[in-house]
C-alpha cells in the first residue's frame, strides 16, 4: 500500500480569509409551496396529533388560515430547497452545532413559502481539540403575502 | 459508478415491428445500497425491519443482509414495460412474483422478451415475458405482461385506457 | 421415518367460505396526490420519464403524472390510527401488518406464515398530482391446496384504484399464501 500525503495544511490566516469569503447570499431565492401531504407527514413522525396539522375545519375555528404546517417542517424546506454542505479547505470533519429559531406567522397548506438563504457569520477559534471554523447561516421563511414565517440560524462546526 | 436511469422516448415501440421471440430494451438499477433501500422505504412509509435494521435482518430472520424492497422491484419491472410502449402504446396488463430476494451490491437489469403477438380491433396486443436478473443472473420477479401497440399508420391507443374500447367497431 | 401421510385438515371453513366476496368499506388517500410526493417516488424508483413533471413530455396524459403504480402507495396513515413503530418496541416484531386489507374482515386460519404469492395488475390511466385516490378491496377467492410441505391458504384479493370521481386508475389482483 502507497502512503497517502495529506495536502499541507492551510494558514489560520488563509482559513480566516476563506471563512469572510463565505459571508453573503447562498444560492437563489427558492419557493415552495406548503402541502397537506408533507404537513401530515411530519406531524405524524413527531408525533403532534393536534387537529390543526389535518383537519381544515379544526384549524379555521382556532383562527388560522389553514391546516398549519408543524414548524419542523421547517427542516424539510432546509434539505430539499436549500444548499446546506460546505467545502471547507481546511479540518476532518463538519458537525451540526446548534439552531436557533425565530417563529413569526404560521405556515398553512396552500402557502407559497419563498426561502432566501445567506451566510451571516464565520470565524475562526482556537479549542482544546485545535482550530476549529464555525459557521452560522440564516434562512428567512417568508410567505406569498410578505409576512414572515421564520428565521432559522444555523450552527455548523468545523474541525 | 452511477446510478442508470432511462428516458422515455415518446415514440414507443410499433406492432408491425415486433418479433415473437424478440427481446425489448432492458432496464438497469445499481449497484443497490441501503441508501437506495432507505430512499424508498421511506417515500413508500414501510417500516418492514429487514429493510433498514442489519441487525434484526440477519439475526432474527437469518437473511443474507438487508432486502431490496419487493415493492421497488415491481416498478422497475413495471417501467420496463411502459418505456418500451413509451408515449404511444399501453402497457395494460403486468404480472409477476416475489421469488429471490436482493441485497445491496445486486446490479438489476429488468428484462423482457416477446412471446406472441396477434392484432386486436384497430390495434395490436403482444405478450411479454418479463423479470428482473442479478448481476449474477439470478432471476427475483418473473412475470407476464400484455402491451396494447399501435399499427403502423393505423390510430393511436386510446388512453385513458379502456379495454372495451379494443373490440369497440 | 413414517410413510404414513396424514390428509390435512379443511381449513375452508363455512365461516371462512362465508367471507368470500366480502368487501371493504372504500378507504379515501388521507390526502390529494402531490407535486413533491411524485418527485419523491420517482426519485427513489430512478425512472426520469420526464411525463413526471414536464407539462409538454406528459401532454397526452393531459399534464404531469405520478408513476402508474403509484395509487397502491397512497393509502397512507390515518392520524387516529396507532402509530406502527410502537408495535416495534415489543421487541422482535418485524414491523409488518398482519392485517391483509383494512376493513376486510380476518381469515380465520390458523396457519401463520405468509408469503406474498405475487400481483396481476391492470393499468388503466395515470394519477395526476390534485387527484385524491380511492381504494376499494374485495376477497375474491380463498382456497386450499395441499402441497408436499403441507397445506397452503390462498386468498385472491382484488384492489381496485380509482379518483375519488371514479376514473379507473388501477387494478391489482393479489395472492397471499398462508402457511
Amino acid at each position: 500500500m502507497s502512503a497517502v500525503t495529506e495536502p499541507a495544511p492551510i494558514s489560520d490566516a488563509e482559513a480566516e480569509r476563506y471563512l469572510q469569503s463565505l459571508i453573503g447570499p447562498i444560492g437563489e431565492d427558492v419557493t415552495t409551496l406548503v402541502e397537506l401531504g408533507a404537513v401530515r407527514r411530519m406531524a405524524l413522525a413527531i408525533g403532534d396529533l393536534d387537529p390543526i396539522h389535518f383537519d381544515e375545519a379544526a384549524t379555521r375555528a382556532r383562527g388560522h388560515r389553514g391546516v398549519v404546517a408543524p414548524w419542523p417542517l421547517l427542516w424539510l424546506y432546509f434539505f430539499t430547497c436549500t444548499i446546506y454542505e460546505h467545502d471547507f479547505p481546511f479540518g476532518k470533519a463538519t458537525v451540526h452545532g446548534q439552531d436557533e429559531y425565530e417563529l413569526h406567522e404560521p405556515m398553512v397548506v396552500g402557502d407559497h413559502i419563498t426561502i432566501r438563504t445567506a451566510m451571516v457569520d464565520a470565524k475562526l477559534k482556537h479549542g482544546k481539540t485545535g482550530r476549529l471554523g464555525q459557521v452560522v447561516s440564516e434562512r428567512r421563511f417568508t410567505n406569498q403575502r410578505g409576512e414572515l414565517c421564520a428565521v432559522l440560524r444555523t450552527t455548523l462546526f468545523r474541525r | 459508478m452511477s446510478v442508470a436511469t432511462t428516458i422515455t422516448a415518446a415514440q414507443g415501440a410499433v406492432f408491425d415491428d415486433v418479433e415473437v421471440g424478440q427481446d425489448i430494451p432492458s432496464v438497469v438499477k445499481g449497484p443497490m445500497t441501503t441508501a437506495h433501500i432507505m430512499r424508498w422505504s421511506a417515500a413508500m412509509e414501510n417500516w418492514h425491519r429487514i429493510h433498514y435494521d442489519w441487525q434484526y435482518a440477519t439475526g432474527n430472520d437469518g437473511l443474507p443482509d438487508v432486502l431490496v424492497n419487493g415493492s421497488w422491484k415491481q416498478h422497475v419491472v413495471i417501467q420496463l414495460v411502459a418505456d418500451w410502449v413509451g408515449d404511444t402504446g399501453w402497457a395494460w396488463k403486468i404480472a409477476f412474483q416475489f421469488r429471490g430476494m436482493n441485497i445491496p451490491g445486486d446490479t438489476l437489469t429488468a428484462w423482457g422478451r416477446v412471446t406472441d403477438k396477434e392484432e386486436r380491433g384497430r390495434w395490436g396486443l403482444v405478450d411479454l415475458e418479463i423479470g428482473l436478473r442479478n448481476q449474477k443472473g439470478e432471476e427475483s420477479t418473473p412475470g407476464t405482461a400484455r402491451v396494447v401497440l399501435p399499427r403502423r399508420g393505423g390510430p393511436p391507443v386510446p388512453y385513458p385506457f379502456d379495454p372495451a374500447a379494443l373490440d369497440a367497431p | 421415518m413414517s410413510a404414513e401421510v396424514s390428509e390435512p385438515p379443511d381449513y375452508i371453513t363455512p365461516a371462512v367460505r362465508a367471507i368470500i366476496g366480502a368487501e371493504a368499506p372504500p378507504i379515501e388517500a388521507p390526502h390529494a396526490v402531490e407535486a413533491s410526493e411524485v418527485r419523491r417516488f420517482h426519485q427513489a424508483l430512478m425512472d426520469a420519464s420526464p411525463r413526471f413533471w414536464d407539462p409538454e413530455a406528459a401532454a397526452r396524459y393531459g399534464g404531469p403524472v405520478a408513476p402508474i403504480g403509484f395509487p397502491v402507495h397512497a393509502m397512507r396513515r390515518m392520524e387516529d390510527a396507532p402509530d406502527p413503530l410502537d408495535a416495534l418496541q415489543a421487541g422482535d416484531h418485524d414491523g409488518v401488518d398482519r392485517r391483509l386489507r383494512p376493513g376486510l374482515p380476518e381469515v380465520q386460519v390458523p396457519l401463520q406464515r405468509l408469503v406474498n404469492g405475487g400481483y396481476a395488475y391492470e393499468l388503466f390511466r395515470y394519477a395526476h398530482p390534485g387527484e385524491r385516490i380511492r381504494l376499494r378491496s374485495r376477497y375474491v377467492d380463498i382456497y386450499q391446496r395441499n402441497g408436499r410441505t403441507g397445506p397452503m391458504i390462498f386468498v385472491v384479493i382484488e384492489d381496485t384504484y380509482e379518483t375519488v370521481r371514479g376514473e379507473p386508475l388501477l387494478r391489482s389482483t393479489n395472492t397471499i399464501i398462508l402457511r
